[in-house]
């Protein structure tokens, strides 16, 4: 019986995917797009946006994309004479969940392109989801439930 | 179509109730469900596996080895996969233990991939780390973590129905007054959906009675149970028979806290087994807990009839040492103690003896005397199926726990990490001594039931 209940149905199946994100507000903010490899999931292009959450379905395994983009250097951070940045046009990663799981935040700076979850300069940061099953890819990456 | 399934890990080769148990309260108001214990499907998928341990580690600590991580995610998909093949829209399961909360996590996180639309509700006394704890975490971490819709706290036999017919405001369902249910109306559990050859002891469950007629202060049942309710004993033997006509299965066990707590009953019972036993040729076996009491409430009749009815008594004897017992609500002498040990000898039924190691009051004194009792009761050892040590352990919400501060204890981050500092006896003399007392029973040749998890969730003893 047991081994006869034994399916694959783990493979081919979208996985839904939760972003949260905080813009950092410098003469509007900057331009988010989200992509699935090449499929677009979304543009944030506001200069209202403060926290956002990104909640969509994935094809693994894919390359998750996130292009910031819109931010002059010269005027788009404003320091203070002591040197304290008390504005900047930025996106933060506040939190990614695959399958609903969290990706604990030691393993997310390591998995980002960027090695930082604060997305400051015009760039392209990638997070490799490089199994087509999310709890085989949080497995092989020593990614758990926090337990307390 | 609804779908109930047992979590694992328990470490057990027994029968897991409450899916069969469920099945049957929601059929009695006209659902029909499907009814999985994962638990023993899982542990026969990896039965051979020269990794066994390693996996099970998993379910206990969330540690992932690398030998381990395709076993790990095979039986995540496959816990889920055979709930979701069903097609749910509805998904109950049951935690036995906090044991089972890793496992839940897991799978729930599958099933929100597999059955988008089902609604997932958990219950059962693992939902929480202990049956009267009041941290919430983990159920909070779930719905959170939108892996659960829903919780059912306490007994489910008034709730679950009520959950199914979309009552969500039930007393029970996702708040804590749940309503006791009148034992001996409850329906009898449904096995048909197991597969009963999977499991090495398969002795098929019995409610008997729920809560206990005593108030042992180190108890956690009687906070969460408060009253004591029993089935009278024509109801439990109606559900024998009719389950031995189901499944041709004769041995029974009795899951509550004891099967004499009314002693009227548990005669008649008696009497009812040691009838069939006389004229069928294929005799009804029982176990279950028991309490000692003295000789005249416990005559050598009705021991004879313990014998005649194939009984196995899990007693708890808690300590061998009178003024421990007296203390912690087990008033019972050491001479009722061993006149059970010998009428099981007599009368040729089985004991398994359940000990706590180390109880807050016992002393390095009563260590000894402790190990020298087991050295005096070795000509028992036949009787004595098995004998199960358990470290002392204060468990949140109970007496014992509310004394903690008159008998001047100080709790650590687990509940058998603590200090009695009038005794300054340290967790780690403590743990010394359970093993020390577990190679001795083992080494005197009793049949040591060796919990390796005993000892894994003591961690930081440092200062206790």
């Amino acid at each position: 019986m047991i081994k006869k209940l034994r399916r694959l149905s783990w493979m081919s199946m979208d996985t839904k995917l939760e972003c949260e994100f905080t813009f950092g507000h410098c003469n509007g903010t900057m331009c988010l797009e989200v992509f699935d490899g090449d499929k677009l999931l979304k543009k944030y292009q506001n200069d209202s946006l403060e926290t956002e959450t990104l909640v969509a379905e994935i094809s693994l395994p894919t390359q998750l994309k996130f292009v910031v983009s819109g931010k002059n250097y010269n005027t788009d951070t404003k320091v203070d004479e002591q040197g304290n940045i008390t504005a900047d046009k930025c996106v933060i990663l506040k939190n990614l969940k695959l399958g609903n799981i969290p990706i604990g935040v030691g393993l997310l700076y390591s998995m980002l392109s960027s090695k930082d979850v604060y997305f400051g300069r015009n760039d392209t940061i990638t997070v490799d989801f490089d199994e087509d099953d999310f709890i085989l890819w949080h497995l092989k990456n020593q990614n758990k439930f926090n337990i307390g | 179509m609804i779908v109930i399934a047992a979590v694992p890990y328990v470490e057990s080769a027994d029968i897991i109730m409450a899916p069969a148990y469920i099945k049957a309260i929601a059929a009695k108001h006209g659902f029909s469900s499907y009814a999985i214990d994962l638990n023993v499907e899982v542990l026969t998928l990896i039965k051979s596996k020269p990794n066994r341990d390693r996996i099970l580690n998993f379910f206990l600590t969330q540690e992932i080895h690398e030998d381990t991580v395709n076993d790990i995610r095979n039986i995540i998909n496959y816990c889920a996969n055979r709930i979701a093949e069903r097609n749910p829209e509805i998904i109950a399961l049951s935690l036995l233990t906090f044991l089972s909360q890793i496992a839940t996590r897991w799978i729930c996180a599958k099933l929100r991939q597999l059955c988008p639309n089902a609604r997932i509700v958990i219950g059962g006394p693992g939902i929480k780390n202990q049956i009267s704890d009041s941290n919430l975490g983990f159920i909070n971490q779930l719905i959170e973590l939108k892996l659960i819709d829903d919780v059912i706290h306490g007994d489910a036999e008034l709730s679950f129905p009520e959950y199914l017919r979309g009552n969500y405001d039930y007393p029970g369902i996702n708040n804590y007054d749940w309503n006791r249910v009148e034992l001996n109306s409850i329906p009898t559990p449904d096995y048909s959906d197991y597969d009963l050859s999977l499991y090495e002891r398969c002795n098929i469950p019995i409610i008997d009675s729920r809560g206990c007629v005593k108030n042992c202060e180190f108890c956690d049942i009687i906070e969460f149970w408060s009253k004591y309710q029993y089935r009278t004993a024509d109801v439990i033997f109606a559900e024998m028979l009719e389950q031995i006509r189901k499944y041709n299965i004769r041995s029974f066990e009795f899951r509550s806290s004891l099967v004499n707590g009314n002693m009227k009953e548990f005669k008649k019972l008696l009497k009812l087994i040691c009838d069939y036993n006389e004229a069928n040729s294929e005799q009804i076996s029982w176990g279950g807990y028991f309490i000692i009491r003295a000789a005249n409430s416990h005559t050598p009749e009705l021991m004879e009839q313990i014998g005649k009815s194939n009984g196995c008594l899990w007693v708890g004897v808690e300590s061998v040492i009178p003024e421990i017992r007296s203390n912690m609500g087990k008033p019972y002498t050491n001479e009722d103690l061993d006149y059970h040990l010998e009428s099981s000898k007599k009368y040729g039924f089985k004991l398994i003896l359940l000990l706590i190691s180390g109880y807050p009051h016992e002393t390095l004194e009563h260590y000894e005397t402790t190990k020298q009792w087991f050295k005096d009761r070795t000509q028992y050892i036949d009787n004595i199926l098995l004998v199960s040590i358990t470290i002392a352990s204060i468990l949140p919400g109970t007496a014992l726990e509310r004394r903690s501060k008159d008998y001047n204890i100080i709790q650590g981050p687990y509940p058998s990490v603590w200090i009695n500092q009038n005794l300054k006896i340290t967790t780690k003399q403590r743990l010394n001594y359970f093993q020390e007392l577990q190679q001795l029973v083992k080494d005197l040749g009793y049949n040591l039931y060796d919990d390796q998890k005993a000892s894994t969730f003591v961690m930081d003893v440092n200062g206790y």
